[in-house]
């Protein structure tokens, strides 16, 4: 009984297989209706699963395979031709054999599923086909050719082509193409582990070609995952056999050959352990080979002429991918033909050829997959889009104006970006673009798109050839090692005393500015309670490391930068994932483990804000919906809550007090060679509101001052406060009621009334005077 | 019986038992923590190690001691003194790794020293009692009073449960 079902699940996995080279064969075989090695090879499949099925008792499967095979034994001998009916009676046979399989595959037996009316219309369409036949000029022909039939001999179309020979029985083994299975069959993709002996031996009498059935062997997957970790143990203990021998001990020296062997085995190690990284690659067609009847099926719906081409099926990567990648490739695929290809009509009056071209290409592009989803349709109307995202309240109408066409595509990517409701007249796409670009950029891969209006659209999607073994960059923090995927990483910063990368490194939230933007950051060890001397506030040395996930964008300070090169992927026990710091970990040279960091969980447990992205749309990132104001909240000296508009500051400097001199009652400090005003927040409020004077820097000694630096359009100033807490976004109004001079007004912030500084009130008429400012107007 | 006997001789070395076990005993793989004999179930273990070299991992629970390289498998160490409540072994103090699967993922426990694999008559072996001295409660499935002296017999998916979540936050600072 076990046997048997070993046997069932081996024919399973064939059928499978199967089925999918019956679905291309039949889409091949509209195009050139009169293909003798295609139909012989349809024929031939449906032939093999109507036999096995009957070894195995399936009955019903028996039954419509019969159906089917009879009406392709009529279309392989002539007396019928190939007509949009007739194909479509035979994917439905397809798909109900799929659905057959599948049932067994869940249940071990057929279900209740009832395929009479298939089996009666296979036949009828079979009959129609003939008389269809017999009805035009040549009767006396399909006489002849039906007593043919019935000695079973083969018979020439002559009327149609004369010269072309039909295949016998015998050339039902004759070599076929198989360069589009041999792959599929070198590669384990059953989920199941299965015999390589008993797939050889059912495989045997429909085995294409000899050669393919020598060349390849099913190999149970798990084996295959084995063999890379055992290869990868190999390469270390190969590091460590070669450390201990290339070292500089005496004794070695006396032993040539020892370091010979250890060379060689360096050199083996090395092979196999390409080779072996080499069997966990397949070709991309294993998801391609399923669009030509994707989009036969969708061009037939849609009422359009679809021409599909396909290159570079060949193209290789990690099997883990390729599931990873196919329903975003099928959407894509979908949407190409469903909104991108206009009706034939419609091209026509364009002039445009009346079957619109999709075409599909994969190729290896700088160590990456890109795969090219290529229409000539419509494109998507750009306009449509830029006035559908200023209606939805992503962008300001302004702002929109000055976006290119390319940025202004991506808000496609916005989820529920262009449901049926609002954009109607725009094609459609969008409709599960966000989820397109979350499942590719899960694996660490880039959507792109560009859109011509009338000419076309382009998807570019752009993967890695592996997940198992990515680049990253290993960084030190408090003697312990991690690694950071580099796909993650934007740009390292070195932090050096006095340089002119300034740090708030208060404990509230420090930040850090970065290219004009305020960008906060993490102390790795802090986050992680790595034991340190100092906390984050008098850190002058380590490196930043810029880190961007999704729409997180923040700064990873380590201590320093220890290597960076391809690492080893290794998954790790729940508990430690479940933890938010770790994706995984990776085993060194060495042999030590290392863990790798998850920045997408460090923003989370950070809550570092999410930002928008407008001005870098073309880093393939994700303008959010939050155009509301930014604040940075800071606590003054005498403990209030202030928000400053963030367009209002230009940095956040540390001072220390020896930098500071007091210049005409005034504070001031030399920075970047010149000498900046240092206002305390609450003199100037109270100066305003209560004309209490005196300067009350001195009220707290402390070790450090922090000074948020105003923009320079509005003058060389910095505001004295206690502490940054953070930036935030509030889409709260001002409330202007309790408006006072050099406020604005307040906001509710955490439910605290926070007052929101009017810095442009609080300047110096004349901001620009070098040296000293004047302050008057705030302090006097 | 000899086994129990002898276990306390302790080579440190497993050692296998050669009577063939009867079907009314069960096998269980008894090592030393702080003193005392703890057992797992034999058939979870599979395998012992000496000496490797242990990542640590911040933030988890302070009996995760780290994450060893099992052959390129990543297996977290749970330090059996830590996780069992008694004081931290001296720095330089030797230890074994018993690795034993639970749930499919492999784990490592630090204990200070192994002392064999035991049968233990099933009928034997009897419930804690609640106030039993246990040095961790949560996780001793069962006590066999040896002839040599107690043995407690320890549940390994506890073992491994009692430091996932709510092991994690009682470890927050």
């Amino acid at each position: 009984m076990n046997e048997n079902e070993e046997f069932v699940r081996e024919f399973l996995v064939e059928s499978a297989e199967n089925l999918d080279q019956l679905d291309q064969d039949l889409v091949a075989l509209e195009e050139n209706p009169r293909d003798p090695k295609r139909l012989a090879s349809i024929f031939r499949t449906v032939h093999t699963i109507k036999g096995t099925s009957g070894f195995f008792g399936f009955a019903k499967l028996g039954a419509i395979t019969h159906s089917g095979e009879h009406l392709l034994g009529q279309l392989r001998d002539g007396t019928i031709e190939l007509s949009d009916r007739v194909t479509g009676a035979l994917l439905t046979l397809v798909d109900a054999v799929r659905s057959i399989l599948e049932t067994i595959e869940k249940t071990g037996n057929e279900g209740d599923a009832d395929f009479r009316d298939l089996s009666q219309t296979l036949a009828r369409v079979a009959e129609e086909a003939v008389a269809q036949r017999q009805d035009p000029i040549r009767g006396d022909i399909v006489v002849t050719r039906l007593n043919a039939l019935s000695v079973t001999q083969p018979t020439v179309p002559q009327a149609v082509q004369p010269q072309a020979t039909i295949p016998l029985p015998a050339a039902a083994l004759t070599p076929l193409p198989t360069a589009q299975s041999a792959p599929a069959d070198s590669l384990a993709v059953e989920p199941e582990p299965t015999q390589p002996v008993v797939a050889t031996a059912i495989a045997q009498p429909k085995a294409p070609a000899p050669a393919v059935v020598e060349a390849s062997i099913r190999v149970d997957v798990g084996l295959l995952g084995s063999l890379v970790d055992l290869v990868g143990e190999l390469v270390l203990a190969r590091n460590q056999l070669q450390s201990t021998v290339n070292s500089d001990r005496p004794d070695m020296l006396k032993r040539p050959d020892l370091l010979k062997v250890v060379q060689r085995i360096h050199a083996v190690t090395g092979g196999l352990q390409s080779a072996v990284m080499k069997t966990r690659m397949q070709p991309i067609d294993q998801v391609l080979s399923k669009f030509p009847r994707i989009v036969r099926d969708l061009a037939v719906t849609c009422g359009k002429e679809v021409q599909l081409l396909i290159d570079g099926a060949d193209t290789e990567l990690d099997r883990s991918l390729i599931e990873t990648i196919r329903d975003p490739l099928t959407h894509l695929v979908r949407n190409a033909v469903d909104h991108g290809i206009e009706p034939a009509a419609v091209r026509t009056s364009k002039g445009k050829p009346p079957a619109g071209r999709l075409s599909l290409r994969a190729f290896h592009e700088s160590g990456r997959v890109t795969i090219e989803i290529k229409d000539d349709g419509g494109g998507i109307p750009v306009e449509a889009v830029r006035a559908k995202a200023i209606a939805r309240g992503l962008i300001g109408a302004e702002e929109a104006g000055s976006l290119s066409d390319e940025q202004v595509l991506q808000f496609i990517f916005e989820p529920g970006f262009s449901t049926a409701a609002a954009v109607t007249d725009v094609s459609g796409r969008g409709v599960g673009m966000d989820v397109v670009k979350t499942n590719i950029e899960a694996i660490g891969g880039t959507v792109d798109i560009s859109s011509q209006r009338d000419v076309g659209t382009t998807v570019r999607v752009r993967v890695p050839l592996t997940l198992a073994i990515i680049p990253a960059l290993i960084v030190t923090c408090a003697g312990q090692r991690f690694a950071i995927p580099q796909a993650y990483v934007r740009e390292l910063i070195a932090l050096r005393a006095g340089s002119s990368v300034a740090v708030e490194g208060l404990a509230g939230a420090p930040v850090m500015r970065v290219r004009g933007r305020l960008t906060p950051l993490v102390f790795l060890d802090s986050l992680l309670d790595l034991s340190v001397q100092s906390s984050g506030q008098s850190r002058s040395s380590g490196t930043v490391v810029i880190v961007r996930v999704d729409d997180y964008e923040f700064g990873l300070v380590v201590e320093g930068i220890a290597s960076s090169g391809d690492i080893v992927v290794k998954p790790i026990a729940g508990l430690i994932v479940s933890l938010g710091f770790y994706a995984g970990a990776t085993v060194m040279g060495d042999g030590a483990v290392v863990l790798i960091l998850d920045p997408r969980g460090i923003a989370q447990k950070e809550m570092i804000p999410a930002r928008p992205d407008h001005e870098h749309a073309s880093d393939a990132s994700t303008p959010t919906p939050d155009q509301y104001p930014k604040y940075l909240l800071c606590e003054t000296v005498l403990g209030r809550q202030i928000a400053l508009p963030l367009e209002d500051i230009s940095r956040l400097e540390i001072f220390s007090p020896a930098q500071c001199e007091q210049a005409v009652g005034r504070m001031v400090v030399h920075r970047d060679g010149r000498l900046t005003a240092l206002a305390d927040i609450d003199n100037m409020l109270e100066g305003v509101s209560e004309k209490r004077s005196g300067p009350r820097f001195e009220a707290s000694a402390a070790s450090s001052l922090t000074a948020v630096i105003v923009a320079e359009s509005l003058g060389d100033v910095g505001l004295r406060v206690k502490r940054i807490v953070e930036v935030i976004q509030s889409q709260s109004p001002i409330n202007s009621a309790f408006c006072a001079a050099g406020v604005l007004g307040t906001i509710a912030i955490g439910g605290r009334a926070t007052e929101v500084i009017d810095v442009r009130s609080l300047m110096p008429e004349k901001p620009n005077v070098p040296g000293a400012p004047s302050l008057s107007k705030v302090s006097a | 019986m000899s086994a129990v006997a002898s276990m306390m001789s302790q080579s440190g070395l497993t050692r296998a038992v050669s009577d063939c076990p009867a079907p009314a005993t069960q096998r269980f793989c008894a090592f030393l923590v702080a003193g005392r004999v703890f057992a797992v179930d034999a058939a979870r273990v599979t395998e012992v190690l000496r000496g490797q070299l242990l990542t640590p991992v911040p933030k988890a629970h302070r009996a995760l001691r780290g994450l060893l390289n099992l052959r390129g498998r990543i297996v977290p160490a749970i330090d059996m003194r830590l996780r069992l409540g008694f004081d931290p072994a001296r720095a330089d103090a030797s230890h074994t790794n018993i690795v034993a699967t639970v749930a499919g993922e492999y784990f490592s426990l630090m204990v200070d020293q192994l002392v064999d694999v035991i049968e233990i008559p099933v009928a034997a072996i009897e419930q804690p009692t609640a106030d039993s001295e246990d040095p961790s409660r949560d996780s001793v499935a069962a006590v066999y009073a040896a002839p040599s002296g107690l043995i407690y017999v320890l549940d390994v998916d506890q073992l491994v449960a009692g430091i996932s979540d709510t092991g994690f936050e009682r470890n927050m600072r």
